[in-house]
């Protein structure tokens, strides 16, 4: 079983809102199984993304707060990152209006795992 | 299926920090703290509390878009002015770098075209195009008028 794999089995046990309670922004207009990577245009680009998106990953803590399933993940030569398996398209969607607009307040980050 | 993120090794969160840190390091990062407080009325991000967002000397980071980008019937209409440490930043103007930047995506519908594809791939289209108007507009105001007047704006921008 794959590190991500591992770590997605620890979040099975956490129900997910039910479908009544959330809005049409909570859910992703295609299945998880249709998403591809894919990455930032070279505008916005940096190679701290291709270092999270392909850098071996080894241990991982899961964070105690917050409702979106984090956890610290080792990155191998590259420190630590931070996984999400919730609400990681707002993760990404927010990310890239950081990017495109020139904010640059928000850390690099890459989804598709 | 998940996000990986940058972790940022000397930064804070703002809410780990003494008072009088925050009240200093506010000061420091005044304008920095105006651009976070526009960026989230922009993705309607009402939770920026003191645990989502880092604090150093150098900068600040914004972490935590959970809350973000979710459609709800007031998304594609009006648009909130949250708070950001407890504070709203009417009539303060951001660094004018990022004026700069917001002008050039106005103006540049190439870009606008990638990040709405780019949007669409997470988000179905018509909250998209939500989405895309809500930064216009926005943007459009703060290109114009270099600020969000509380005069004008205190109870909200109507999306155009």
């Amino acid at each position: 079983m794959g590190f991500f794999e591992r770590i997605l089995q620890q979040f099975q046990d956490t129900p997910e809102p039910s479908s009544e309670n959330i809005s049409a922004g909570d859910r992703p207009a295609v299945s998880s199984a249709e998403i591809k990577l894919t990455p930032s245009p070279e505008s916005v680009r940096s190679p701290k993304e291709d270092v999270l998106s392909t850098r071996e990953k080894s241990s991982s803590v899961k964070i105690g707060r917050g409702c979106t399933d984090a956890s610290f993940v080792e990155i191998r030569d590259d420190g630590r990152g931070v996984f999400k398996a919730k609400y990681y398209l707002n993760e990404r969607a927010a990310y890239l209006v950081d990017r495109f607009l020139g904010v640059n307040l928000t850390p690099r980050l890459q989804y598709g795992f | 299926m998940g996000s990986m993120q940058e972790f940022i090794p000397d930064a804070k969160m703002f809410c780990e920090i003494s008072h009088d840190e925050q009240e200093r390091l506010k000061k420091v990062h005044r304008k920095t703290l105006v651009k976070m407080w526009l960026f989230d009325m922009m993705i309607n991000n009402f939770d920026r509390g003191g645990a989502n967002w880092l604090i150093s000397e150098d900068t600040i980071h914004a972490i935590d878009h959970s809350h973000s980008l979710r459609d709800d019937e007031y998304f594609g209409q009006d648009i909130t002015c949250y708070t950001v440490g407890g504070e709203n930043f009417f009539d303060e103007e951001p660094l004018p770098e990022f004026i700069e930047s917001l002008g050039r995506f106005l103006a540049t519908p190439e870009q606008q075209k990638i990040l709405e594809d780019l949007l669409v791939e997470l988000f179905n289209k018509a909250f998209v195009r939500k989405c895309i108007k809500r930064i216009k507009t926005v943007g459009s105001i703060l290109v114009r008028d270099g600020k969000i007047s509380h005069n004008k704006y205190s109870s909200g921008i109507a999306v155009e």
